[in-house]
């Protein structure tokens, strides 16, 4: 199994939205054994759950501490694992980032999430934890201002291509216990989605970059 | 290392990150102040000043906001849309050059 973590120290990023969109979309559009470990005591992915009506991907909870005896008992289950993570605790994030085969850290094109991304980047590599990073919330339309961000972000390590823009769909289906892949398969959002999967599926395997 | 001991370390160096003041990445280090403000664009001084301002809060240099600036410029034109820079404002700029093509401002 491998075990990704979505990651960032400020709230509000879209962890969780990301999180259940990747899982979702590893199930439904890949056919991965996908699994949620909801480490978040705001519990986002597991009420999405709970919303739910499809069987997969199944969300279980788990306290930060008792995050790797989860990931343990739960390696058998899933071939792929992801990790939500709460903001505002350095501990947590730690604590999923060692467990982790690879750290999203999903991060918005702001200058405050910038510098916060800024300093957990070089924690992990200062542990040689693997990690790289993906825009979230950014604009529908590229602009030079996207662009600068973009090029801003590459300069602390690897940029997940493309960025998930501010779309609708993503709340939308979310609201409903679904993913893009199933509200709107058709849709930017999805494709988005895939693609981003798929880019990080790669760098997992290290077949890019 | 037991993965407990590593996550503890790993905290406390997010933490040490975070607390440190100005913070700065130890192996990606912030682009040098010179390598931002190099660049062979020619343009008035109070441009460039912004320009170079904008560079440093953005964290990039002058010439990747020229860059982004000028590809954001002809996808504008190549879509059709009315852009900023009208034939007027290239007459304007062109009478501030001197003879040897530097600005005049």
């Amino acid at each position: 199994m491998k075990v990704i973590s979505i990651a960032q120290f400020k709230g509000g990023s879209g962890k969780s939205t990301t999180t259940v969109q990747l899982a979702t979309t590893a199930f439904r559009a890949l056919g991965y054994r996908a699994l949620i470990v909801d480490t978040d005591v705001q519990g986002s992915a597991t009420k999405w759950r709970a919303r739910r009506q499809a069987p997969a991907p199944d969300v279980i909870q788990s306290t930060p501490d008792r995050l790797e005896d989860t990931i343990r008992q739960i390696r058998q289950d899933a071939g792929l694992c992801f990790i939500d993570t709460p903001g505002h605790d350095w501990s947590a994030l730690a604590k999923a980032a060692v467990v982790s085969d690879l750290t999203v850290i999903a991060t918005r094109p702001s200058e405050f999430d910038r510098e916060t991304a800024v300093q957990v980047v070089a924690a992990l590599r200062q542990f040689g934890l693997r990690h790289l990073i993906l825009l979230t919330q950014t604009p529908h339309r590229r602009s030079s201002k996207l662009a600068v961000w973009e090029e801003a972000h590459a300069r602390m390590g690897v940029l997940a291509e493309p960025a998930l823009t501010t779309l609708q769909a993503f709340q939308d289906s979310v609201t409903i216990g679904l993913g893009v892949e199933e509200y709107e398969p058709n849709g930017r959002a999805a494709h988005e989605v895939r693609v981003a999967l798929a880019w990080i599926l790669d760098h997992l395997d290290g077949g890019r970059r | 290392m037991s993965s407990r001991r590593r996550a503890d370390q790993l905290a406390a160096a997010i933490r040490s990150n975070f607390e440190a003041r100005p913070a700065a990445p130890p192996a990606h280090p912030a682009i040098a102040s010179d390598e931002v403000k190099r660049t062979t664009f020619s343009a008035p001084s109070a441009v460039i000043d912004e320009l170079r301002h904008l560079a440093l809060r953005r964290h990039c240099t002058m010439n990747a906001l020229i860059r982004a600036a000028i590809e954001d410029l002809l996808k504008s034109i190549r879509h059709g849309d009315e852009v900023a820079v009208s034939p007027a404002d290239c007459e304007r700029i062109k009478e501030r050059r001197r003879p040897d093509g530097s600005d005049a401002d």
